[in-house]
């Protein structure tokens, strides 16, 4: 088998490399194996040649049933910037910005909401504060 | 952090509003949409969770409100709670046990507390608490005709 030597490898990429081993419990070399295997069968198998980085929506979030568990295509780039601003590995990455985004989105939601809501007649939330 | 006051949020989305809120309603919607941060003490959801007429209308605000950071109170908050009511107590200034601990709430977060209730205009004379400003929100933004 071939032996590769990687000159100038970041720091910070050395160590998530590193603490991605340390989770997956297996060696450094593995992982890189690993992750190069990863890397170079989801770019062959990409439909677009944009989407370089095929995340499977079922391991993102783990909790999805058949019909969410088709794989998504993600502009590496993409998930490249946004992990520089995460502790987390690529899927636990799309599971941040998924739910910045719902919370966002819910949050946006309240505005559609405005001089919509019928109360009550009578309620009265401060003569309840006074009561308590 | 700008944290809410359920008189400013039950304003923007109760049908029948108080007329004359128009620059404070326009204020949540700038920082909404502007992703300022701004937070719920827990109090709130549950107070502008309680009287809503329709449980289809109750569901969408319930879902609206889970996109904001929820602040809920723990000791720590009740303690100083405490203090803001034994504050405004021995200046003769009767105010509710809520009042206090959103005050609490926004002060131990180092947030200003976006409120329509005068009530919170005399704790913060006598406390620490910061009154958000609504003309701040709306610097820049030109009001609709």
């Amino acid at each position: 088998m071939a032996t590769l030597t990687v000159k100038n490898l970041p720091d910070d990429l050395y160590e998530r490399l590193k603490s991605s081993a340390k989770e997956k419990r297996r060696s450094i070399n593995a992982e890189a194996i690993v992750r190069i295997e990863e890397s170079l069968s989801l770019h062959s198998s990409a439909a677009d040649e944009n989407s370089a980085e095929v995340v499977p929506l079922h391991e993102a979030g783990g909790d999805y049933t058949a019909e969410g568990s088709a794989a998504v295509h993600v502009d590496a780039s993409l998930i490249e910037e946004a992990r520089r601003w995460s502790r987390s590995d690529a899927r636990g990455t799309l599971s941040e910005a998924l739910l910045a985004y719902v919370a966002r989105m819910k949050r946006l939601s309240l505005l559609d909401l405005a001089g919509k809501i019928e109360f009550e007649q009578g309620y009265d939330y401060k003569a309840a504060r006074r009561q308590r | 952090m700008i944290m809410l006051d359920t008189s400013i949020l039950s304003q923007v989305l109760r049908r029948n509003r108080q007329p004359g809120r128009e620059i404070e309603v326009q204020a949540i919607r700038e920082l909404i949409a502007s992703d300022r941060p701004v937070a719920l003490p827990g109090i709130v959801v549950q107070e502008m969770l309680s009287g809503i007429r329709s449980s289809v209308e109750e569901r969408a605000v319930s879902t609206a409100l889970d996109g904001f950071p929820i602040h809920l109170a723990d000791l720590r908050a009740h303690r100083e709670a405490a203090l803001v009511f034994t504050r405004c107590a021995s200046e003769g200034i009767a105010v509710t046990h809520i009042d206090c601990l959103i005050a609490a709430q926004a002060m131990l977060a180092g947030a200003e507390l976006f409120t329509l209730d005068s009530d919170f205009v005399a704790i913060a004379r006598l406390t620490g608490l910061v009154l958000f400003e609504a003309s701040a929100a709306n610097e820049g933004f030109e009001a609709p005709r």
